[in-house]
């Protein structure tokens, strides 16, 4: 995460990549999401879904280390208050690598907080075949480096 | 096919254990845990059958703890033996033989563990208990009620008969609300529907649960 005067509107960010597998995708969904298409291969294999699939919170979980690990400083970062449209659109299996980009759609000074900013990114994730798997639209609020600037 | 080794807990008890070993490189391990039979012909013949599939199988004699050389078969006498021999069984020292049977498997790689009737209720507890173990399959475990409230800390597959008199159907379900990250599946079958050598074999429901089993241990291991 940059100061807020460094995010740029219309700007991507990539992030690194992440490759599943059929272990951690049986270990994550056995805690957080046991359904039967995530930790039972064979029922998985009936499912709809032809075969183990990600949940989509491991998907979504590892999109937010691959951001975090790709942001330049953390330091002005204060979180989000939500995301909006988040959308599963294909599945992940296992040996899919996953990549991530966020593009800065618009940013605001705060009016009632001096010193923070708030952006929404779009981000949006790809398999290795470049198919878009998940997307949803985040709100970052991050410090401004200079909170004096907020009154010009 | 394969063979009896020595192997020593880390108490120094020394007992005997299968190995059946797979050609080429081993997909990983598995420990093939014993009925109330000991280790005789049909879980020698589970062993050689992973191994088929590949992976480096050893099964445990937990009953040397109590008598050496145990090999039951499924009639008269043996089965009251058999209850006899289990009923002296202790957890802590069939423990300790199980993860010196996980550390052997080990040299193939991941280890997961797969037990009957009694050993059902060993794997379940090894995967409570022992660390080291990246996959857990039981069959008809009679001890599974008394052990409900231990927790896998492996990903765990549960297969049930519904025409088990030993186990109650409804264990499946309550074991899933417990632990809701295991995987249950219930068969219309008996106790041992596995085992071809008892009259309660159905072949249709061990087909179905060997291939739900072969298909977790491919993921996890």
């Amino acid at each position: 995460m940059q100061y807020f005067e460094d995010i740029a509107v219309g700007a991507a960010r990539e992030t690194g990549s992440h490759t599943f597998d059929a272990a951690a995708i049986i270990a994550f969904a056995r805690q957080f999401d046991p359904q039967p298409f995530h930790i039972d291969p064979e029922a998985a294999q009936q499912s709809s879904f032809g075969g183990l699939v990600a949940s989509g919170w491991h998907t979504a979980a590892t999109v937010m280390r691959l951001l975090v690990d790709s942001a330049i400083d953390l330091e002005a970062s204060l979180g989000s208050p939500g995301f909006d449209d988040l959308s599963w659109l294909k599945p992940v299996r296992p040996g899919d690598t996953i990549r991530a980009r966020m593009t800065c759609l618009e940013k605001s000074p705060s009016k009632s907080r001096p010193g923070i900013g708030s952006a929404r990114f779009r981000v949006e994730v790809f398999n290795q075949k470049g198919e878009l798997v998940m997307a949803f639209t985040s709100i970052g609020l991050m410090r401004l480096r200079n909170p004096a600037s907020q009154q010009e | 096919m394969g063979s009896m080794t020595d192997l020593t807990a880390a108490d120094g008890h020394r007992f005997q254990a299968y190995i059946a070993e797979p050609k080429g490189t081993p997909k990983g391990g598995i420990v093939v845990i014993q009925e109330i039979f000991g280790v005789n012909g049909h879980i020698r013949a589970v062993a050689d059958g992973f191994a088929a599939d590949g992976y480096y199988c050893v099964a445990p004699a937990l009953f040397d703890r109590i008598e050496r050389g145990v090999d039951l078969g499924y009639a008269g006498d043996d089965v009251a033996k058999g209850r006899a021999l289990r009923g002296q069984m202790q957890w802590a020292p069939c423990m300790a033989d199980v993860a010196i049977a996980v550390a052997a498997a080990g040299s193939a790689g991941r280890v997961g563990t797969v037990g009957y009737c009694y050993g059902g209720g060993v794997t379940w507890l090894a995967a409570a208990e022992l660390p080291g173990l990246d996959a857990s399959v039981g069959y008809y475990g009679g001890p599974w009620a008394e052990l409900a409230d231990r927790a896998p800390r492996c990903p765990a597959m549960l297969h049930f008969g519904a025409r088990d008199s030993m186990i109650p159907v409804g264990l499946a379900d309550e074991l899933r609300a417990k632990h809701p990250g295991i995987v249950t599946h219930v068969y219309a079958a008996d106790h041992g529907f596995n085992c071809d050598q008892r009259a309660t074999y159905d072949a249709t429901a061990a087909t179905t649960a060997r291939r739900r089993t072969l298909a977790f241990f491919e993921a996890c291991l």
